[in-house]
């Protein structure tokens, strides 16, 4: 039990004691006292109620507001990169090093996903995945590596726009899908 | 009783930390190069001892910890295993470890060695014929 759900508790068995002390000092007739005392309860009851739905609520807010920020982080960092790419910036070694953390980055964020608000069918680090196969198992790409400078041919950026706008589908998906959990 | 089983396990990151293109041609420490050098001499030593023995011995290659990979040099490496000892005897005797990026163990399990399985099936060769 965490420490302000005793407390909760601990005030309403409290609270319940006090009543029950108040009612047996003032002069009432019994039907009186019992009336009284299940409108105090209830009241007691319902203050407790609310405040723990509430509590339960804003943890769930922040949860899925955190994965709303890392998803938005995701698509500024991979909006960059992927401008970097099409303006041929990129060394080939970057690009592979900058794949393997971003895979690792979604795979944790869709582990967290459906761990904590049993999201399922995510397709975020498939279509991830996808990008990185495009260009990594290009023939341009490969013979890009020992040259250590990747210049995009236009076929290749075309494939590339494409699977990057299903992409941020994807990430637009799951935002979706983190609302309605 | 069943036999038991028994595993090697090899390190990509022992061959090198940045693993490289698909060909040999295209650059250092390429999936081909990885292929013939490392993955097939111990491939077939696992076969060896799983022929000599009786029992199931399994070869397990570790993927973590490099600096990344082309997809070409998995595709590269780990097809030619299929290619040259068939999807059914490879699933039998490999297994990965891909505890940073997961998904390449289902990539290469559910679309490399089946791909490479038919590439040999239908006499298609495994490198283009300008690279040979």
């Amino acid at each position: 039990m965490r420490v302000k759900e005793f407390i909760y508790i601990t005030s309403g068995v409290i609270l319940g004691i006090l009543i029950h002390t108040l009612v047996d000092l003032i002069p009432l007739d019994s039907p009186e006292i019992v009336e009284l005392s299940g409108i105090l309860v209830n009241v007691i009851l319902g203050i407790i109620i609310v405040i723990l739905v509430q509590k339960k609520l804003s943890d769930e807010r922040g949860i899925k507001d955190y994965f709303i920020t890392e998803i938005g982080e995701i698509k500024t960092e991979y909006n960059k990169f992927i401008n970097k790419i099409l303006f041929n910036k990129n060394d080939p070694q970057f690009i592979l090093e900058w794949f393997k953390t971003m895979s690792m980055r979604i795979q944790q964020l869709e582990y967290f996903l459906k761990d904590e608000l049993k999201i399922k069918n995510l397709d975020n680090q498939s279509s991830n995945r996808r990008i990185h196969k495009i260009l990594t198992n290009s023939e341009e790409f490969n013979e890009s590596i020992s040259k250590r400078k990747f210049e995009i041919s236009v076929e290749l950026n075309n494939e590339l726009t494409n699977q990057y706008k299903d992409f941020k589908h994807s990430l637009v998906r799951t935002i979706v899908k983190i609302n309605r959990a | 009783m069943e036999p038991t089983e028994k595993a090697s396990t090899i390190k990509v990151l022992d061959f090198t930390e940045y693993p490289g293109p698909r060909y040999k041609e295209q650059g250092d420490h390429s999936g081909e190069l990885f292929y013939e050098k490392v993955l097939k001499p111990e491939f077939d030593l696992i076969l060896k001892k799983s022929q000599d023995s009786g029992s199931l011995h399994t070869l397990i290659v570790n993927l973590d910890d490099t600096a990344g990979y082309a997809s070409s040099f998995l595709d590269e490496s780990f097809g030619n295993l299929a290619y040259d000892y068939s999807e059914t005897v490879v699933k039998k005797h490999l297994k990965l470890i891909t505890k940073q990026e997961p998904d390449w163990n289902d990539m290469i399990f559910d679309e490399t060695l089946p791909e490479w399985d038919q590439k040999k099936k239908k006499g298609i060769p495994r490198k283009p014929q300008l690279l040979n």
